[in-house]
């Protein structure tokens, strides 16, 4: 990860080919343009709620692509991971259904908030979105791959709010103590809703409470691909051989909490317009483009694409049924 | 999940039917099609079968109630649906010799308590002597005491109701002279000792005939006329033909089927008979549609013998002969009793001479024929039963009468005056005197 | 045939199917080394190891999480709880997450979890170690609540739940764990989840109860039987799916009926089953459905007379069932 690496090769230096990268980069702007779609659809009423991920692309991206390389993870996501679940291979069609509430939804087929319940295909587990509940689960799973002899290592994702819960604490507790297979992930924006970092922690670092577990933490560029993408890699093999790692990545909140929340109250223009100098799509571009690694015309190729395939999957999401009020009744218990 | 059956729609112009009698009880399993009731629509009885298989929750109507169509009559629980069984392997096994009394085991008194966080030596548990607390409920009240009229329990007004008790004429045993369920149960039991009246249960078919002749009477304005029949060259025809006949029909000939063909006539010169009224127009009917009454044990019942007129007197009599069976033996269908044009009905077989029947609702007559009896008549011509002209204005001329013994019926007929009036229905029964008086012997 | 106590009869269901399936795990505090603080876990750390029995940190929402998280790889998890009055913390992971898994994933996923969580006073416990909270779960769909009073019971009941695939709150009333002795056969059996019990037939009045104070009821029907009025007891077992059809039978036979429990009365179990009763057997009622229940006030305090007035008691049944009877 250190050291001085030649324009244009820092992918190559982490492992990464030039196909990977160009699929990396038109994912991020698959993202980009669906997270701003579903903006549009909840100004229209359309979408009850919508919430972004910009600025967490490359820590999202980065973190999945190794894992999927990996090809023995398990992932336990919150409610703002939009581009790990793309990466995964959730589809911009499923995401709109999602978010529409449709029949069809792989999560919970419209019943819950977007893209929670259970994809297991592509190997997600998000029950709700209870602030850190999820934490306890992810460690009880990664134990029982444990248990069962797999070789899996469990992806947990959260972000600074929910280190305060109790139930974090608790779930690397026990983690820490089994030396249970887990990379805790958190995607650091330094706001939970309105609360700065300050208000919500008296460290700097997240990262630092790792050690008061027992394992160690990292903490990286969330918006640098590839710092986190080399990051994961390593902390995927940690988890695998001795035990949990804490990955604290620094990313921007480029979009209020949610399209129910006005960050202006609370986030000055200068402060938002220093963000944004952050944005992880913007330097992937860049890093691309200056080197040649694409030309501009592929870019606007890209972008291009990336509309078509939102307009597309909107068009297929709307006329999509909504799931039928016959259906309340099932699953309220396994039969 | 629960489904409610609901009276379905059996006939074209069913609206109603009594819910006869429960074949299941509450509780019971059910077979989807497994009958569940007997049902009775215009006095023929069906049985209603279940649309799904289940458990049968419980009635929404009891038995002898008259409901209409469409009338939830019960719940039943499919059993598809049944919520929340564990998932338990197929190795489980009931176990053999445990008795539920054994099985619910016994509570130590003696030994000493589990401490309060678990093992260990807690101190000594002394069984120190239960104080009465106050119970926190209020105390229960006396149910008649504290109300002005007497208070019945939902339990004691559903088995009041079941089995026709007057509550009124009870006295409780329960707390402030309650009506308990038990005092209502020994009544049941006891019933029609000692009491002065008899209350008898309104059949299903008792109670479709008092309403329909209820009905005939409010609706429609009923006259009445009536004919002497000479039968005697009938009956002597009769006589002479039916042994054959019966040899070669197989059924009796009775003196019905001759009836029914003289009134067919009658019905046809004379077509108000056959019509019904309709409010702002009389209905009159192409095709002839005989109601025959047959007496029954429970009640009577009339099957119709449907387009009379096409029919051979061998047909009449065959089809009086088999309707009459299926009535006694309480087969018939709806299909038999419905859409009758004319009724005719038998009184004569009760050794009746005259009697004032009901037009049945929606007709326009009813003819009876009457008990054929022999009298002295008196006539001047051959075939007339005018009263001589006993004496003329000279009181000279003195025509002798002629005297004979002959057979005759009375006929009665009861019409709907809205209809017709007087001169046509004694019109209609002059064809059908005719007719029958037309018999060479 | 022999004679078990309540915790040897839970001891045993836990036992034999960790015997007889691997995916079963156990997990609380004090289960291992200790054997749990009520013995309820005694020896299976020697017998089936660390990696099956594991004493937890002291989290109890952490404990329920984890559980739940070995339930969504398949595994069948029996979480301890030591006291009913320490599961609040749990509350969150147990009623919010894992009730709702199966419901939320349309399916995906399933949660083969049991919690088992000792309960109930008349042990000097005071407010906290004495606590009732059943109505919380009770309340809650896509979870099961099951709460035996006997040794048969327990171990039938606890073996179904833990094949069962849904979350299953097992209530131990820890005053049976050793006051309660009976018949458990030797061979293999399980009882169905969703079942009450006529422990005791009758004709003149139903008592419903659950738990502890079943037992008192059992008492109370046995000395009114020799007074000639004839009780029926019905036994829960389990709370959720409540066993409609056997309780509405019963108030149908008898047309009397009085609910027995230790819990707080307001809004308990109690007000459930005579909601039911009022809507399906009002024809058959031929009195008030009576309550009988623990006093609306926060648990049974520890000195032994205000423990004493607060639960219900043998002699108190007795009462309200003459009084019921000559209604």
């Amino acid at each position: 990860m250190e050291g001085v690496i030649a324009l244009g090769r820092r992918h190559e230096a982490v492992g990464l080919t030039h196909e990977e990268l160009l699929s990396l980069y038109a994912t991020m702007v698959l993202v980009r343009t669906l997270d701003e779609r579903i903006l549009v659809l909840n100004r229209q009423g359309k979408a009850p709620i919508g919430i972004s991920c910009q600025g967490h692309e490359a820590a999202q991206m980065g973190s999945a692509w190794a894992a999927l390389k990996d090809g023995r993870c398990f992932f336990f996501p919150y409610y703002r991971d939009l581009a790990l679940k793309v990466t995964l291979g959730v589809s911009a069609y499923e995401v709109l259904l999602s978010f529409l509430g449709k029949a069809g939804d792989p999560f919970s087929n419209g019943r819950q908030f977007p893209l929670q319940g259970a994809d297991l295909r592509r190997r997600i587990i998000q029950l709700s979105n209870v602030v850190a509940a999820g934490l306890p689960q992810a460690t009880g799973y990664a134990w029982a791959c444990q248990y069962l002899g797999e070789e899996t290592v469990v992806l947990a994702y959260f972000g600074d709010g929910a280190t305060s819960e109790g139930e974090c604490h608790e779930a690397m507790n026990f983690a820490g103590i089994h030396r249970v297979p887990i990379v805790f992930f958190c995607e650091n924006n330094g706001y939970a809703i309105s609360v700065p970092q300050r208000k919500q922690m008296a460290i700097e670092n997240v990262a630092t409470r790792a050690a008061a577990y027992g394992f160690s933490g990292i903490v990286v560029d969330g918006t640098d691909l590839f710092e986190v993408y080399e990051a994961t890699r390593h902390a995927i093999e940690e988890a695998r051989a001795k035990g949990p790692i804490l990955i604290e990545a620094k990313v921007e909140r480029l979009s209020p909490h949610t399209t129910d929340d006005d960050d202006r109250r609370y986030r000055s223009r200068e402060e938002l317009e220093q963000a944004r100098q952050r944005d992880p799509l913007q330097r992937l571009r860049q890093y691309l483009l200056q080197d040649g690694l694409i030309t501009s015309e592929q870019d606007t190729a890209i972008w291009k694409r990336a509309r078509q395939q939102v307009e597309d999957a909107t068009q297929q999401a709307e006329k999509a049924p909504y799931p039928s009020a016959a259906t309340l009744w099932e699953h309220v218990y396994a039969s | 999940m629960r489904v409610t059956v609901e009276l379905p729609q059996v006939g074209e112009s069913v609206v109603e039917g009594i819910l006869a009698r429960w074949l299941k009880e509450p509780g019971q399993l059910v077979q989807l099609y497994e009958p569940l009731a007997e049902i009775v629509t215009d006095k023929v009885t069906m049985e209603l079968p279940s649309p799904v298989s289940g458990r049968i929750l419980r009635f929404l109507v009891e038995e002898g109630a008259k409901v209409p169509v469409g009338t939830p009559l019960l719940e039943i629980e499919t059993l598809s649906d049944t919520p929340c069984d564990s998932a338990l392997s197929g190795e489980e096994a009931q176990p053999t010799g445990v008795g539920v009394s054994e099985r619910v085991g016994r509570l130590l008194e003696e030994e000493r308590p589990v401490g309060p966080t678990g093992g260990g030596a807690p101190p000594e548990a002394e069984e120190t002597a239960i104080r009465r607390a106050e119970d926190e409920g209020a105390p229960m009240k006396g149910g008649a005491a504290l109300v002005e009229k007497p208070w019945y329990s939902p339990a004691v007004r559903r088995l009041a109701r079941e089995h026709g008790i007057d509550l009124e004429t009870l006295s409780g045993t329960g707390l402030g002279g309650r009506v308990t369920k038990e005092d209502v149960l020994a009544a049941i039991a006891q019933r029609g000792v000692h009491t002065e009246e008899e209350r008898v249960k309104i059949t299903p078919i008792r109670r479709l005939i008092a309403e329909n002749m209820q009905r005939s009477v409010r609706e429609i304005p009923q006259a009445w006329a009536m004919v002497e029949v000479d039968v005697t060259d009938l009956v002597l025809y009769r006589e002479r033909v039916k042994e054959d006949f019966q040899r070669r029909e197989g059924v009796k000939l009775t003196y019905l089927p001759f009836v029914l063909q003289a009134v067919v006539e009658g019905l046809k010169q004379h077509p108000r008979l056959n019509a019904r009224w309709a409010g702002e127009h009389i209905i009159l009917r192409r095709r002839i549609h005989l109601g025959i009454a047959v007496a029954t044990e429970q009640g009577l019942l009339v099957p119709v013998i449907r387009d009379a007129d096409r029919l051979s007197l061998a047909g009449l009599a065959r089809a009086v002969h088999e309707l009459t069976q299926r009535a006694r033996q309480h087969q018939l269908t709806l299909e038999d009793v419905q859409g009758a044009t004319f009724t005719v009905n038998n009184t004569g077989a009760l050794g009746v001479v005259l009697s004032r029947p009901i037009v049945p609702p929606d007709q326009a007559g009813i003819l009876t024929m009457e008990a054929i009896t022999q009298r002295v008549i008196v006539f001047t011509d051959r075939g007339s039963h005018t009263l001589p002209k006993v004496m003329d204005e000279s009181l000279s001329s003195f025509v002798a009468p002629v005297f004979s013994v002959r057979y005759c019926m009375n006929m009665c007929l009861s019409f709907d005056h809205r209809i017709l009036d007087g001169a046509e229905a004694a019109a209609f029964l002059q064809t059908v005197k005719q007719r029958l008086e037309a018999f060479s012997p | 045939m022999g004679e078990k106590s309540v915790i040897e009869a839970i001891r045993d269901a836990m036992r034999e199917e960790m015997r007889r399936d691997e995916r079963v795990i156990v997990l609380g505090e004090d289960v291992g080394a200790r054997g749990g603080v009520f013995l309820a876990t005694q020896g299976f750390l020697e017998e089936f190891g660390e990696a099956r029995v594991i004493d937890t940190p002291l989290a109890e929402a952490s404990i329920v999480g984890i559980a739940l998280g070995l339930a969504l790889k398949g595994l069948r998890p029996i979480a301890e709880i030591q006291f009913a009055d320490f599961a609040w913390p749990a509350f969150n992971q147990l009623l919010g997450e894992a009730a709702r898994a199966c419901y939320g994933s349309f399916g995906n996923v399933r949660v083969p979890l049991v919690v088992r969580i000792p309960y109930g006073g008349g042990i000097r416990g005071g407010l906290y170690h004495s606590q009732n909270m059943e109505a919380y779960f009770f309340h809650t769909p896509g979870i099961k609540v099951v709460a035996p009073a006997t040794p048969y019971d327990a171990k039938g009941l606890l073996k179904a739940a833990i094949r069962d695939d849904n979350p299953v709150v097992f209530l131990e009333h820890k005053k049976t764990y050793r006051l309660v002795r009976g018949d458990v056969p030797e061979g293999e059996y399980v009882l169905p989840l969703g079942k009450a019990e006529v422990k005791h037939e009758g004709s003149q009045v139903t008592v419903i109860s659950y738990g502890l104070v079943l037992h008192y009821c059992l008492q109370a029907a046995r000395k009114l039987a020799s007074e000639g009025i004839s009780v029926e007891v019905v036994d829960l077992r389990t709370l959720r799916p409540l066993d409609r059809e056997t309780i509405i039978g019963s108030v149908q036979k008898t047309g009397k009926v009085l609910i027995v429990h230790e819990d707080n009365k307001t809004g308990g179990i109690g007000a459930e089953v005579a909601a039911i009763l009022a809507e399906e057997a009002f024809e058959f009622l031929d009195a008030p459905i009576r309550r009988l229940c623990g006093p609306d006030v926060p648990t049974m305090p520890f000195a032994p007379p205000l423990e004493e007035a607060y639960m219900p008691t043998t002699e108190k049944i007795v009462a309200a069932l003459r009084e019921l009877a000559a209604y």
